[in-house]
This record gives structure tokens, sequence and C-alpha cells, in this order.
């Protein structure tokens, strides 16, 4: 064990000066599926392709590519956008429902605290608190 | 770029600073204005202009750093694709295609390596040498390809994928035989990247549908959990395809979008833009497809990658060894310190090596290539004139040394964020996961380190990520701390025979001093010679060491023909040396010597402990 404690060298407890490359490649992040697209059907992927395929020429027919490229692209900007918006209050959710989580697993709630949930769930607010004021 | 001008201020101050100076330095001139004490006033009066012009000198100091300093630049961000140049560039994938210049083989094998390396990069040999100021890395790549319809074409081959923003020097790429190789340029390396997304993205769109059911009488859209792996038939396929939701082709937009942003792009970012678009279509697409989705789009907006174009004379039964080369400019950094010196002159370390311009002797390397390959060879060749001194195989996050026992985590772990915890399995963890291995080669005198990995790339589970390779090299014996204890030896035996000599007032000549400059010149000499054709340096001992021997050696000429400077109390002489200002310059001397002897016997004695190893297996310990 004490061998082992000797190899243990913290990047922070380097005692000189050190060269550093920098970290030049992208790595994939992982979590692809076991099946990869190379493994579909052949016949499957070329009928897809042949799809594909028409669909570029379709979008390039357009009277005013451009200007139709411009529109749709904003207008799937704005979903994107909003949905990113959606999504940030979902994880800030999801955090504050960990943290309540953690919080209650280390102070249980105490039978007041029940009480005034159960009575939050049944009562309209200001009922509450004109009844539980000091605890509200 | 702007010109430099001498500025006023910088003159004014340069006078100021010289005036003040000079005029400390000048006798006499003040000791007439005082009726009483005229020398002592004039003493301080100098020592006040000479503090002054020191002060005023750090002024200018100061001064002409902050002249020097980059001047703030106007910052203009790259131009970002518009709806013109994403309508041009689908616009160009179509002609491609009906030209034939794009098949599906093509695309299949761009998109298949960019998803899932490590499936296909069978073998990744990195070798990294040390130049003046640069590491050259060199390495070769052994791909097994997907299996094509026509195999006597090029193959697209992606090799590498730096990041966006980033500029590659002296890239080469060749094939097995060293023979030059063409790579894709920017605008058909988009256009590929275009071609891929659409499949992927229908793909993604046909692995919704399920079989028709007898009685149901059309396609049916399942949700991703529901997907059957039951064969589609053509006809369901080709009528899903024919009414395609307009949604897809937006989200191909917007993805292309991502895909041909320019500069650095912040990964987390562009991951969100992926999952918040895919989110929108995301009943639209199977699961599968939509993590390939992510993944694909993802590498392409933040990385660039270079596309070999593979002839078919040098693929064997689909399997091509491609070997690429360029330089990486690493930086030296050190722990930063709050000591007086930082303090007040900002030196630390670093700046000290750079003052005697000894390079740092360790190398942190980065082993990203491991996580992309089914198997990885590292070998970082030092100089001819360095040993091995030390060797880590260590995770970036939390500085330990890889140990057999770490299991990858797919979420961050722990204090410092790192993606490995520790197995609690009695059992060993070389029964539990055999697939995964590495190996460090023993150090024995050599100058290179030898790291092998066997697994640590996956894109389908769990693996270690931010693992690197410190490597610490030393000079081998005698080297330059031989040089300076035998420069310190001369050093020390003069200054005790002049101060001998001196003592027992022996009439002065010009002999001695004239010896004493020889070990001043060897130790200027060895100490600043050499140490500048590669990248990690020699010994900051030694070269501290011969600046003292220097300074110890000047400063003994100096003392030997000024007057005579009185004798220790008591009679008391050391190796007869009597005179205390002899003594303080042998007892320098003499310590000098002694260290630096004592560090040079260990460093000798570590070498040829590392000489005398024989190779042997220990299991137990991979880092032996």
């Amino acid at each position: 064990m004490a061998a082992d404690e000797q190899r243990q060298v913290r990047p922070a407890d380097i005692s000189d000066t050190y060269w550093q490359v920098p970290v030049s490649d992208y790595v994939p992040q992982g979590d692809a599926p076991e099946r990869s697209i190379v493994d579909e059907p052949r016949r499957r992927l070329e009928l897809v392709w042949d799809s594909a395929v028409k669909t570029l020429h379709a979008d390039a027919r357009h009277p005013d590519p451009d200007a139709e490229t411009a529109r749709r692209l904003r207008e799937f900007t704005n979903l994107v956008e909003a949905r990113k918006a959606e999504r940030a209050e979902e994880r800030r959710a999801t955090e504050a429902e960990t943290q309540a989580a953690a919080a209650t697993a280390e102070n249980p709630p105490s039978a007041g605290d029940i009480m005034l949930r159960i009575a939050h769930a049944l009562m309209p607010a200001t009922l509450v608190q004109r009844l539980l004021p000091e605890r509200n | 770029m702007a010109r430099r001008s001498l500025s006023v201020v910088t003159v004014g101050l340069s006078l100021t600073a010289g005036g003040l100076l000079a005029t400390g330095a000048t006798s006499g001139l003040f000791r007439g204005r005082f009726a009483n004490n005229g020398d002592e006033f004039e003493r301080w009066i100098r020592v006040g202009l000479v503090v002054a012009a020191a002060a005023v000198g750090l002024l200018l100091f100061q001064w002409l750093k902050y002249r020097l300093a980059e001047p703030a630049r106007r910052k203009v961000p790259p131009p970002q694709p518009d709806p013109r140049l994403l309508r041009k560039l689908r616009d160009d994938a179509a002609k491609a295609l009906d030209e034939h210049h794009l098949r599906l083989d093509d695309v299949l094998t761009f998109v298949a390596l960019v998803i899932d390396p490590p499936r296909h990069r069978q073998r990744v040999a990195e070798t990294v040498g040390l130049e003046e100021r640069v590491i050259t890395q060199h390495v070769s790549v052994e791909f097994a390809l997907p299996p094509v319809a026509t195999p006597d074409v090029p193959r697209y081959v992606p090799v590498l994928s730096p990041m966006k923003g980033q500029l590659v020097d002296n890239f080469r790429l060749a094939d097995a035989s060293g023979r030059s190789l063409s790579d894709l340029s920017f605008v058909e390396t988009t256009r590929l990247a275009a071609a891929g997304l659409i499949l992927l993205l229908q793909n993604a769109a046909v692995g919704v549908i399920a079989a028709p059911e007898p009685d149901d009488g059309g396609d049916q859209l399942l949700p991703p959990d529901q997907i059957t792996a039951e064969p589609v038939p053509e006809k369901t396929i080709t009528e899903l395809l024919e009414k395609l939701d307009p949604r897809l082709g937006d989200a191909y937009l917007f993805l292309l979008q991502e895909i041909t942003w320019r500069g650095r792009v912040d990964p987390a970012t562009a991951a969100e833009n992926i999952a918040s678009s895919l989110d929108l279509v995301g009943t639209l697409i199977s699961a599968d497809g939509r993590r390939q989705l992510q993944l694909y789009v993802l590498a392409l907006s933040v990385a660039y990658p270079i596309v070999a174009v593979a002839p078919k004379e040098i693929v064997a039964g689909n399997r091509v060894l491609l070997r690429y080369e360029r330089a990486l400019v690493p930086a030296a950094l050190s722990k930063r310190r709050r000591g007086l010196m930082r303090v007040l002159l900002g030196l630390n370390r670093g700046m000290l090596r750079v003052m005697l311009g000894i390079k740092p002797y360790q190398i942190a390397l980065p082993l990203q290539l491991a996580s992309t390959a089914a198997s990885y060879h590292m070998r970082l060749n030092g100089p001819d004139n360095k040993y091995v001194l030390g060797q880590h195989f260590l995770c970036h996050g939390c500085g330990l040394d890889v140990a057999r026992d770490w299991v990858p985590t797919a979420d961050p772990q722990g204090e410092f964020g790192c993606f490995h915890t520790t197995t609690t399995d009695s059992e060993s963890p070389r029964v539990r996961d055999p697939d995964r291995h590495f190996r460090l080669r023993p150090r024995s005198g050599q100058s290179f380190v030898h790291l092998y990995l066997r697994g640590f790339g996956s894109s389908t589970k769990p693996y270690f990520r931010d693992l690197y390779l410190l490597a610490q090299f030393k000079e081998v014996p005698p080297g330059s701390r031989a040089a300076a204890a035998v420069t310190a030896a001369a050093c020390t035996a003069l200054v005790g025979l002049m101060g001998h000599l001196v003592s027992a007032n022996t009439q002065p000549a010009s002999v001695p001093a004239l010896l004493l400059a020889i070990p001043a010149a060897a130790a200027s000499w060895f100490g600043f010679a050499g140490d500048a054709q590669t990248l990690v340096g020699s010994s900051l001992l030694a070269r501290l060491s011969q600046l003292v021997t220097a300074a110890v050696c000047f400063v003994a000429i100096g003392v030997y023909f000024t007057s005579h400077h009185g004798h220790l109390p008591g009679g008391i002489a050391i190796v007869g040396i009597s005179e205390p200002v002899w003594v303080g310059l042998f007892a320098v001397s003499a310590i000098n010597f002694l260290y630096v002897s004592y560090r040079f016997a260990l460093k000798l004695q570590r070498y040829h402990s590392l000489l005398r190893k024989r190779e042997q297996v220990d299991l137990e310990d991979p880092l032996w």
C-alpha cells in the first residue's frame, strides 16, 4: 500500500516545470448504439440513399430556394431555442428535486411540515397563509 | 503591426535613472557643501541616489514591459454559414450525387468512421519525437473499413479530427510504404458530411416504421421504444420515404448549419443545440438513429475531419494502413507559488529555468487517440543523451496512476470529475474484463517510453477519458552534473590555495589569480553550451552550481588584489586559511562542490541500478 501511495503523482504536485502537449484531436463521446448503420441491410440503405438524393433535388427545385431555406431555418431555429429553454427549465426542476430529496434525507420533515404540505395541496394558498402564517 | 517608436516617457525615465546612477557613483560632489561630517553626509546622499536610480530603473522596466505587451486586437468572428451557403452546399451535394462523385459506399464509410472509430480503427501506433521547441507526432492507423459493393474504387477514410479553429502544422499523409496520399478539400469534406447527414436522418426515419399488421392495412409509426427488429418490406420503406415529414428537412438544415459552423465550438453548447433540435423530431426518428445523429453532428460540429483518399491498390480485404505526421507546440507549465521572489519580480521556477536556459525535463502527453482504437501503442522518444527517470500513466483529473481495478464510468465522478471508479468485487478485474489491458515498458536506462493499451476505446459503452502519460528524462551520466562537480572541485582547490597563501602573508602574485579564471571560464562554458537541440533540458542544479562556481572565482580574483582583510580571532585557521573573506569563499565553494557531487553520485547510482535491471514481468505492477 505504501508503494501505491508513493506512485501517486497529482499534476498539481509536479514540483517543477513540465511540457504540456495540447489535446489536439476530438474523441467521440460514447453512447453509440450497438447496431451501426453499416449493419443495416444493403437494400434498405440503397432505398434510403435514393430517397436522400431525391430529397436534395426536390429542395433544389424550389422557385426561390434561398428565401425558402432562410424561412425554414429561421422558423426551426426559433423552435429549437424554445426547446432549449424548456430543457433548461426541466434541468433546473430536476436539480431542485434532487437537492430537496438530499435535504429530506438529511433532515426528515417534521409533522408540522407534512401538515403544511397537505394544507397547501388541499387549500388555496391565501387560506393557508392566513391559518398558518408563522410556518408559511 | 504598429511600429514601436521611442517614447518621451522612455527617454525621460532612462535619462533620470542614468543621471541618478552617475551622480551616485561620483564622489566629492557633496562633501564640500557641509561644514562638518561632509564624508558621512555624502555617503548617505550617494546611497540615496543609487536607491532612487534603482527605483526609477524598476519603473522603466515596468513601463517597457507594458509597452512590449501585445496590443489588444480587434476580434472579428469568422463568417458563419447563412441560408444561402447552406442551400449552395445542399445543391452541391445533389450535383455530386448526380455526377457519381459521391456514392453510397463513400458516405457509409465516412459516417461509420465518424460515429464509431474504435470499431474500425484496429490499431493506432503513435510515435512522438522531441525537437527544439516542438514535438513531432507520427501516427500509423490500421483501419478495418466497412465492406462495400464496389471495392475497386478509392475509399474516403477520415484519419484524424483536429478541433475546429486549430491549425495543423507540418501535416503529411502517407500510405504504409510512405508514399504521399491526397486528402479531400474543405468543400469536398463538407459535401461528404452533408450527404452523410441526410443519409443518417432518413435512415433514422425508416427506423420508426414497423412491419404492417395483416389487418392494419398500412404503415404504422411507433414510438422508438416499441420498434421491432422485424425486417421492413421495401414497399413500406419507399412509401414512408416519399411522405417524410417536412420537419425532418428543417432539422436537416439546422444540423447542417451546426456542422458547417466555423471557429472553435463549445462541445456543451453544440450538444445542447443538437439535442434540442432532435427533440423536435423525436417521434419521427428511431432511438438508435437519434443517437447516431447526435454523435455524428457533434463530432463534425466540434472538429474538422481530415479525409484521406485511399486508392484501391492499398486496400486489401477492406483493411488499409495509413500514416500521418504533424507538429505540435507544447506549453511549459509550472505550479504557481507565492514566494518572495515571485511577489517582487514575478519569478517562479519556470522563469528561473528560462533565465538560465534550461528547458523542462518532464513532458505530459494526452492519450486521446487510445480512445479511438481497439489497441494503441505510444512510444515517446527522448534524446539520446537522456534516460527515462520516471514514467506515469495517469488520470488527468485526480492525478492518480491508472490501476487495474479501475472501472470506466459514463458520468463524471468525485471531486475532480474523473470518468472512473474502483471496483469493489473481490474477483480479479483481469478476469472480469479481459479485453482491457495496459502495460508500460519497464525502465532500464533506455531513452524512450513505450505504453501499450488495449480495449480503452469504445463508442458503445463507458470508457476511460482524460488519460495521459507523464515522462521524466534525466541526463545519462556523467552529463552536466559531472562537469559542474569538476569545476567546483577546481575552484575549491584554487580558492583554498590562494586563501592559504594570503593568510601566510606570501607576496601576492598574478599567477594564482589567473589560475582562478580557469574554473570561472569553464563554468561559463559548460553552463551555457549545448541543450538547444532537444525539447527536454539538462540539470537545473548543475547550472546553478556552475553559476556559484563562476561567482566565487570572480569574487576571489577581486579579493586577491585588494588589501589585507585581517585574521579570524584566537588564531583560528581552517585548512590553513585565517582570513575571514577567504574562509567564507572557501566554505561556499566547498559546500557547492560537496552538494553537487553528492547529487551526482546519487544519480550515478540510480542510473547504474537501472542498467543492471533485468527485464521480468511483474503482473502486479504494470508501472514498474
